[in-house]
């Protein structure tokens, strides 16, 4: 099982390299964001370390019964609406960034309002899935994708137009201190294992424990993905060029040519299969959110019936509210509050580990 | 006492047969009298073997010469049953039974003559060099077939109820003991006896009665194969078979046990995989290529080379409608084909298809109602439908691209990945007898 864990590593790895990780990263290029990857990437392992541990202690259980069963109700409930907030509120941004970009690369004609439509028709019926459908989804997306993406990664690494030059001025201003925007998006993108708050109910204790080399190649993963997303586009279009644009990645892939497949420019394929990749990203995470909404409500599982109705009910009303706002904000905005959000993160995760942690840690000195 | 009563029932018993069967031209009364003894005979003639009436019993009647004696070599037979009570009798009748009447007791022995007993040619699902047989029409023929196919102590062959309120089908469940989950067992029998219909003729029929819904995937296997049946035995699963049926239902069964025919099993490694592969191809090929080629012509045509592009956009260009609607025409033109080609008589099949075929998908490029590409996605969607091993997989796939080309006409290419997006989650969420129909297995580690 502990492939699904991966799995949900990698894509959401993978899926920041498109959305905007690499714009904040670039944007603070000669302002600390090479330091922040350099320390941010160990920091959050540590985090992913004790997390997923923790975690790990309790098999079959997800966060909210560990919460419910070791802390009181003024902190349990509070804190659980505050994640299952959070969690959709990440979905939110990478479903709007891509409808964002379907509307800038594929179909500019297209209304946001349609786009939107057929995201959140797909997205609304794979929330609602069994929790491990969702991860038997995610599974067969990753199979499906990864390949390809690699492909993509190994083309622009060994592309002619690939200038290390600009990436080496970049990485003349590692001594710059890191500002948190850069670091919230550079821990944002190795933050798939807060997922494994809810799918460690389907885990069932098949983990033992994520050991320290398994750590260490997370670490490696994640420098690896750090730097293609954020570095890559750098090379590829300037060191000030790079600026001027809002999906670097995006832009970048365009740069590539496949001579001698039918599909000549590579954009298509990075598009095509990162809005898939996305789109099941979305799915996982909003997942999690509304287990942990659920949770609240029905923690026994005699009422079937009104947790199908509830559950229903919320994803309406999540799309209804992506609706409203997905139509009004633009990519600007988006990108702005993507930054805040990245920073309030940080403490946030940090706390929520902690805790976990310290629950783990009394579980294991009680026995 | 109890003598008295039983023969009272004897009498309304013969009673209420004479006035069912009175009726009936092919039910025959026989009466054989010797000395002083005498037995009835009731029967259906054409359900029974009458040579073997003669044989069995009315030969050895006037051999054996004493009623007595003659009962008790009837209760030695095969096919003897007891009597429960009128009711079954009457059923009993029909499926080929004799009841037997003595002076003081009723007696039933089965003497069934089923015309259609052949064993038939595996023909839907056939392989290269795999077994050739497929499953007859009767019930025992095919568990002779599967028994001799897995000699195993703990293969287990059940009889439950007969399905079809009116036309009483026998209904069979097959399972290895050993292996198989009890509550799979549990669970198909309390499916099946809930099965509420008048008249019940075919495994796909039960399959419906059993999900109770609008389904577009089978989610259980119907198979003609005799060794398919006894490899999906071996993994526990449960084999339903119906009287005057020649296919079982497999259930559980998931996604890729339609993508798998048997031959894979009798191919060395590389030309399975390579085969399973090729499947995969053709699977993606039916379902997306219509789709595609609407949301590229229509949509994005700089997704394609240059020369590609402009390729398909000149022979698109004496096509006087939207691509949909000339992948639409073309789409139910080739149903059509498929249609009546396997409704026609064998001898007229081919010249549909080649007037079909051929001669339309001519005429129409030369008359400029479609492009040559056209035709080309056409054919290359038919052909690689069919490689598709379990036919109701490749029907609901038939069906699957039109959704799927609806979804591209209206949102271009995104709706084509988010529509295959949709067809996987629909394929993730269906579950066949609590097994996940599709997911990746793998060591559960």
């Amino acid at each position: 099982m502990i492939r699904y864990f991966l799995y949900l590593m990698v894509m959401n790895m993978v899926v920041n390299v498109t959305a905007f990780v690499p714009r904040i990263i670039i944007d603070e290029r000669f302002e600390g964001s090479v330091m922040a990857v350099i320390i941010g990437i160990p920091l959050t392992v540590l985090l992913l370390y004790f997390f997923t541990n923790a975690m790990l202690r309790f098999p079959g259980k997800g966060l909210p019964e560990i919460l419910f069963q070791h802390t009181s109700k003024w902190f349990n409930r509070p804190s659980l609406i505050l994640l299952s907030i959070l969690f959709f509120f990440s979905g939110w941004i990478l479903l709007l960034a891509f409808t964002d970009i379907t509307r800038t690369f594929i179909n500019p004609e297209m209304t946001r309002f349609t786009i939107l439509t057929i995201f959140l028709l797909v997205v609304g019926f794979g929330v609602l899935l069994k929790t491990e459908k969702v991860l038997y989804a995610l599974e067969i997306l990753t199979l499906i994708s990864l390949p390809f993406i690699l492909v993509i990664f190994f083309k622009a690494y060994t592309s002619p137009y690939l200038n290390w030059d600009s990436i080496r001025v970049v990485f003349t201003h590692v001594n710059e201190l890191p500002t948190l925007s850069s670091l919230g998006s550079v821990t944002f993108s190795l933050y798939g294992f807060y997922n494994i708050s809810i799918y460690n109910r389907v885990f069932k204790g098949e983990i033992k424990k994520i050991n320290i080399w398994w750590t260490m190649a997370i670490i490696i993963l994640g420098y690896v993905n750090a730097f293609t997303s954020g570095f890559i586009p750098i090379g590829f279009n300037g060191t000030s060029g790079v600026e001027d644009f809002i999906y670097p990645w995006i832009s970048t892939s365009d740069s590539l040519r496949m001579e001698y497949g039918f599909v000549e420019r590579i954009i298509y394929i990075t598009l095509l299969l990162f809005i898939g990749a996305s789109l099941i990203m979305v799915i996982t995470i909003w997942h999690v959110g509304l287990k942990l909404l659920l949770s609240l409500f029905a923690p026994s599982k005699e009422t079937r019936l009104k947790t199908r109705i509830l559950s229903r009910s919320i994803v309406t009303l999540l799309i209804i509210v992506t609706y409203i706002t997905g139509t009004r904000i633009d990519a600007r905005q988006l990108l702005e509050l993507t930054k805040l959000y990245y920073i309030i993160l940080i403490p946030i995760s940090i706390f929520f580990t902690i805790i976990v942690s310290w629950i783990a840690w009394g579980k294991k000195h009680e026995t | 006492m109890l003598k008295n009563t039983r023969i009272e029932n004897k009498i309304s018993l013969k009673k209420l047969l004479k006035d069912t069967l009175k009726d009936n031209n092919d039910s025959k009364f026989q009466t054989l009298n010797l000395n002083n003894s005498k037995v009835e005979l009731i029967y259906i003639k054409t359900l029974c073997d009458t040579t073997k009436i003669q044989e069995l019993l009315i030969k050895s009647f006037f051999e054996l010469e004493n009623v007595d004696k003659f009962e008790a070599y009837v209760k030695s037979l095969e096919g003897f049953t007891v009597y429960k009570n009128d009711r079954d009798i009457v059923n009993k009748l029909y499926d080929g039974h004799v009841v037997i009447y003595t002076a003081t007791n009723v007696l039933l022995i089965q003497v069934r003559n089923y015309e259609n007993l052949g064993v038939l040619q595996a023909t839907t699902e056939s392989t290269i060099q795999g077994p050739q047989s497929a499953l007859s029409e009767d019930l025992i023929i095919n568990l002779n077939l599967i028994r001799h196919r897995y000699h195993k102590t703990s293969l287990m062959n059940e009889s439950l109820n007969p399905v079809g309120t009116t036309n009483q089908i026998k209904i069979e469940i097959l399972y290895d003991q050993s292996i198989v989950d009890n509550n799979l067992v549990k669970k198909v029998k309390e499916k099946i006896s809930t099965i509420d219909k008048d008249v019940i003729q075919g495994v796909g029929e039960v399959q419906n009665e059993i999900k109770k819904g609008k389904a577009l995937f089978p989610t259980y296997m119907v198979t003609e194969r005799p060794d398919r049946i006894a490899y999906n035995l071996s993994k526990g699963k449960v084999i339903i078979l119906l009287e005057g049926s020649p296919f079982a239902l497999i259930v559980p069964a998931v996604f890729f046990d339609f993508m798998s025919s048997m031959e894979d099993l009798y191919q060395t490694f590389w030309i399975s995989k390579f085969l399973i592969i090729l499947r995969y191809i053709g699977l993606f090929i039916s379902i997306s290529l219509p789709a595609l080629y609407v949301a590229i012509t229509a949509f994005n045509p700089e997704l394609f080379r240059v020369q590609l592009a402009l390729s398909i956009a000149g022979s698109r260009i004496a096509v006087p409608y939207p691509a949909y609607l000339e992948v639409l025409f073309m789409l139910v033109i080739m149903e059509m084909l498929i249609e009546s080609s396997i409704r026609l008589p064998k001898t007229i099949g081919p010249t549909a298809t080649t007037v079909g075929g051929l001669i339309l998908g001519q005429a129409s490029t030369d008359a400029g109602l479609v492009s040559n590409i056209m035709i080309i996605i056409v054919a290359a969607v038919a052909i690689s439908n069919f490689v598709i091993p379990l036919n109701e997989m490749g029907s609901a796939i038939r069906v699957l691209k039109y959704i799927l080309l609806l979804v591209a006409t209206s949102f271009g290419t995104i709706g084509v990945v988010v529509g295959l997006l949709g067809i996987l989650l629909y394929l993730i969420h269906l579950d066949s007898f609590d097994e996940p129909f599709l997911r990746i297995t793998g060591s559960e580690k």
